[in-house]
């Protein structure tokens, strides 16, 4: 058992913590959430599929734990927002590819996990929209929906930091299939 | 001309970052496999399933009875609650879109005021509407009454406070109202 946690560490550890960096606000965090998932890992050893599902099945508890943290992320912020402006204070000689990127980063603080998840994949890991949906156990068009919305909603949000044309950059399934007929 | 890709690859972490350290992930190394195992697997034994069942079936009967009694009969005093824009008098959430109420601390002593937590529907309503009008005003009503018009620094979604300072029986009045409301809704269903 404990050679098959080894040899799971060894194997994955590094590409589950490049997407915990990704879904999580710092290093700390993404360190914590990679570390939680081994030990769930540790726990079910036995349980865990074996061959390729293995990082699936890794990578689905990964996701459901940041849900779990989000959550409570979400109940801890409370009111706070009514009161106090929820984007941090930015320094005006700060850069604007810094400022750009606290946006960006803002915007994808406020979607679910599994959404940001998917983007992750899709739009920074390039992975396509059949191989994400067999990763994380969700149908295709699953997937082409929640990625459509997550679009939108970051279009929405970054909207200034975005190109005059940024909505004929944006793609869309219902575009594509409407291009096609 | 940027897209969404490309800022999403520019902002991505892992390209400004330094690479951790052998030693970081030797230690988690180290933490993951000293960790206890298969704990998961243990069964409980047959007598405390049992139990269990039997506490969950009471829990849900007692449950039941309560919520049923107060949507029947306590639905006349049930207070409306509307959260709408101030300028355009579109309204964003409402009692069903509450999830809890509680009391908190008013500004003056001996006073109160009513913390919302929305509904996951809610609060993304909440949200969404907020982040389009930034810059307007947002109007709390109770029973249509504006209690309080705060501006829209920035997007609000999971809780609002109703800083009305209320006495403790108008807090009581309007915490149980909203939650009557709740119940009277559900039971419709």
């Amino acid at each position: 058992m404990s050679d098959r946690l080894g040899v799971l560490y060894d194997s994955y550890e590094d590409k589950l913590y490049r997407l915990a960096r990704r879904l999580c606000r710092n290093a700390q965090d993404a360190h914590d959430l990679v570390q939680d998932t081994f030990l769930r890992a540790a726990q079910a050893v036995s349980s865990i599929p074996p061959g390729s599902a293995e990082y699936a099945w890794l990578v689905r508890v990964l996701v459901n734990l940041r849900r779990d943290e989000w959550r409570k992320a979400v109940v801890r912020t409370r009111s706070a927002s009514l009161v106090a402006p929820a984007r941090e204070a930015v320094p005006p000689t700060a850069e604007s590819a810094l400022i750009t990127k606290r946006a960006v980063w803002s915007a994808l603080d406020a979607l679910a996990p599994h959404r940001r998840t998917i983007v992750v994949l899709a739009e920074i890991e390039g992975m396509p929209p059949t191989e994400i949906a067999s990763l994380l156990g969700l149908a295709v068009m699953t997937v082409r929906w929640h990625l459509s919305m997550a679009r939108r909603e970051l279009k929405r949000s970054l909207a200034e930091y975005l190109g005059e044309n940024h909505e004929d950059a944006i793609e869309y399934p219902s575009r594509r299939r409407s291009a096609a007929r | 001309m940027k897209t969404l890709s490309n800022i999403l690859r520019d902002a991505d972490p892992l390209r400004d970052e330094a690479p951790r350290t052998a030693e970081a992930r030797q230690q988690l190394r180290q933490t993951v496999l000293a960790a206890p195992r298969d704990v998961g697997q243990r069964r409980a034994t047959p007598r405390l399933t049992l139990l269990a069942a039997a506490v969950l079936v009471i829990a849900g009967i007692v449950t039941t009875k309560f919520a049923w009694q107060h949507a029947s009969v306590d639905a006349v005093a049930a207070v409306q609650f509307e959260a709408r824009v101030a300028e355009s008098g579109l309204t964003i959430a409402a009692n069903r879109d509450v999830l809890t109420a509680h009391a908190v601390p008013g500004s003056k002593a001996g006073t109160f005021g009513i913390e919302l937590t929305f509904t996951p529907e809610g609060a993304e309503k909440m949200r969404r509407a907020t982040q389009e009008h930034i810059g307007e005003h947002l109007e709390l009503l109770i029973d249509g009454k504006v209690v309080m018009a705060p501006l829209i620094r920035s997007a609000i979604s999971t809780s609002a406070v109703l800083s009305g300072d209320y006495t403790a029986d108008q807090t009581r009045q309007i915490i149980e109202g909203l939650i009557d409301e709740k119940l009277e809704l559900r039971s419709k269903k």
